[in-house]
């Protein structure tokens, strides 16, 4: 087991040099010098004293170590749209990205697991027929689309909750501030909530075909407490979907926190690629990303954990 | 004998039947049928993908003769018709924020995002089935090396390598095609990299060698025909998801560009409407919904059709 966690553990360091790696090409690929499309048509010295002070004068083979070391010590450069330092800008927009995705992960996780459950168990019903057709709509329909329509609904026409922005400093835990979460969570949770019911469903239903339920019901156990044992049995499947839905969340919350103009790591990535603003694409990339990648590792290790058999393969 | 063109490893893999395994096809003594014409047997009694299928024909036909439809301009802008309800006397789906026909528009519209649902898909299809083949039928160092670079480009959620990857490039159709394609890749690779290794290793390709075919024909025959099923499944679930990338990139500005139509773009344009005409700027988005969906249920038909299971 510890031979497993360790192994998995050491496997992400390659694949996170890697993803540096692709992050710092894609960058690099795009046509012209970062600077010019910022500084426009400014004097030629000017120009290249810039591109010398942000070491764009060296060969790009160069340029990724020098940018791998310094990202690995903390240092992700400076904007150079604003001139402020990038890692406190990303870990300020982290910081609200995480919290609508901690917030759409629960109500996802509590809306899929519920309906799945139910849906399962009396799989072949009208309440099954429309839990799974639901499903079906959550995983087709464009995040920013339903966006759309909860803000006509909710602040257009109803005029209960804020359609962009997070607030104006009020303090965190306090509904003035939490108002302005409620949209982009539901938009954000539509999708794992989906995923989530569908996984939770099948798992269901292929726990109750296993004999061990049927000597459940021999030992005569109500059905509460049937559902109970099949839901603990299914737990560990759902919580790996689960996991991985938290990280795809993160990296897709771009296109609903544009429609919030919320400011998170989406609105920053959006603003930094229109601005071509190179260390804090890099940067914002790599952070969602690498995290990515450790939530990957995460939900492995529980699975194992879970499940023995997964490490002993 | 068995026909050719039979998968063994649907009958191998079948541990469970399929979910919609009702939807049974007679047979009996006087019936002989191929794997294949079963499953277009099945398909064609499955209600629901029947539907669907014929709403995506509805669709992308309307696309594809919109010159030939006597449609408005689509590019046509005209600033006393702003904003026409539903219903409007010559707009029947009115009009949008610069007075251009809204039907015309959605029509026209999926010219680009229907293409751009399954024209990405087929050439990642084609790039990393060729990988992922190659890689399972060869194995060893190769295998390694392919699935190694499979599993960085795996480490990025799919929407953000899109957004990356057209970030970089810089907003049109082209990019937001290039960007998708470098998307899916990884994931057909490995798919088909591993129904391809279990298929090597199964008794009857074996038995296939040591009667004295040749690579190309275990490629054909035995390889081929039992990972077709699993990918084509796999492939129609992508198509809906790249309907949905592709829109979203146009969406935040980065795929197709004014005043070209096409429903992301539409429904990035409409979104300062929504106090004015709600209605309209929610039109383009159903489109996405219901073409993104019927390619879902289509997957989800062909599945149980050839109880595939992955």
């Amino acid at each position: 087991m510890l031979k497993y966690i360790l192994r998995r553990a050491l496997y992400t360091i390659p694949i996170a040099l890697g993803v540096s790696l692709v992050v710092f090409t894609l960058i690099h690929l795009a046509p012209g010098d970062p600077l010019s499309a910022v500084v426009g048509d400014a004097d030629q010295k000017m120009l290249a004293e810039m591109r010398a002070s942000f070491g764009y004068d060296k060969p790009l083979p160069v340029q990724y170590f020098v940018w791998l070391g310094s990202t690995l010590t903390g240092d992700m450069g400076y904007s150079l749209r604003s001139g402020a330092p990038v890692f406190p800008m990303l870990m300020s927009a982290a910081k609200n990205t995480i919290a609508i995705g901690i917030g759409a992960a629960v109500l996802g996780f509590v809306l899929g697991v519920l309906s799945g459950l139910v849906a399962g168990y009396n799989h072949g019903t009208w309440i099954d027929k429309a839990v799974s057709s639901s499903a079906i709509a959550g995983v087709s329909m464009p995040q920013y689309w339903l966006a759309i329509i909860l803000v006509i609904i909710f602040s257009v026409q109803l005029g209960w909750l804020p359609s962009v922005g997070s607030g104006s400093g009020e303090p965190f835990w306090s509904w003035a501030s939490w108002r302005h979460m409620v949209l982009p969570v539901v938009a954000l949770a539509a999708i794992p909530a989906a995923i989530v019911a569908r996984t939770a469903r099948a798992a269901v239903m292929e726990i109750l075909s296993m004999e061990f339920v049927e000597a459940l019901r021999a030992r005569g156990l109500s059905e509460r407490r049937i559902l109970w044992h099949v839901a603990r049995n299914a737990l560990p499947t759902v919580l790996a979907v689960m996991g991985l839905q938290f990280a795809h969340l993160l990296g897709g919350s771009i296109l609903v926190e544009t429609v919030f103009t919320w400011p998170g790591t989406g609105h920053l990535l959006n603003m930094a690629i229109f601005d071509r603003d190179v260390p804090v694409l890099q940067g914002t990339i790599m952070l969602l990303a690498l995290f990515f990648v450790l939530t990957n590792l995460v939900v492995d290790i529980l699975q194992a954990w879970a499940d023995p058999r997964i490490s002993r393969s | 004998m068995k026909p050719l063109d039979a998968p063994a490893i649907t009958l191998a893999f079948d541990t469970a039947a399929g979910e919609r395994a009702e939807i049974d096809v007679p047979v009996g003594p006087g019936i002989q049928r191929t794997y294949w014409q079963n499953v277009r047997a099945r398909v064609s009694r499955d209600v629901f993908t029947m539907l669907c299928i014929a709403v995506l024909l509805v669709m992308s036909c309307a696309a594809i003769m919109a010159p030939w439809l006597g449609l408005d301009d689509p590019t046509a802008a005209n600033s006393a018709n702003r904003l026409l309800p539903l219903g409007s006397a010559g707009h029947l789906l009115g009009t949008d924020e610069l007075g251009r026909d809204m039907l015309s528009r959605l029509i026209y519209g999926g010219r680009i995002s229907l293409a751009m649902g399954v024209v990405p898909v087929a050439m990642a299809l084609l790039i990393g089935g060729t990988l992922g083949l190659i890689a399972g039928f060869v194995g060893g160092r190769t295998n390694m090396l392919i699935m190694r670079v499979t599993d960085v480009f795996y480490a990025f959620p799919s929407i953000l390598l899109a957004v990356a990857i057209a970030g970089s490039l810089g907003a049109g159709i082209m990019n937001t095609l290039l960007a998708i394609v470098i998307v899916f890749i990884p994931s057909i690779t490995r798919v088909t990299e591993s129904v391809t290794t279990q298929v090597r290793s199964m008794d009857f390709v074996e038995a296939a060698r040591a009667s004295g075919a040749t690579t190309s024909a275990i490629l054909r025959t035995h390889i081929l025909g039992n990972v077709l099923g699993p990918v084509l499944v796999y492939a129609t679930v992508m198509i809906s998801i790249s309907i949905l990338i592709a829109a979203g990139l146009s969406f935040i500005g980065l795929g197709a560009t004014p005043p070209t139509a096409e429903w992301g773009l539409m429904l990035n344009t409409l979104r300062e409407s929504i106090f004015l005409a709600p209605l309209n700027a929610v039109l383009p988005g159903f489109m996405i919904f219901i073409a993104s969906m019927c390619f879902n249920l289509i997957s989800d038909g062909l599945r149980s059709a050839m109880d595939v299971r992955f």
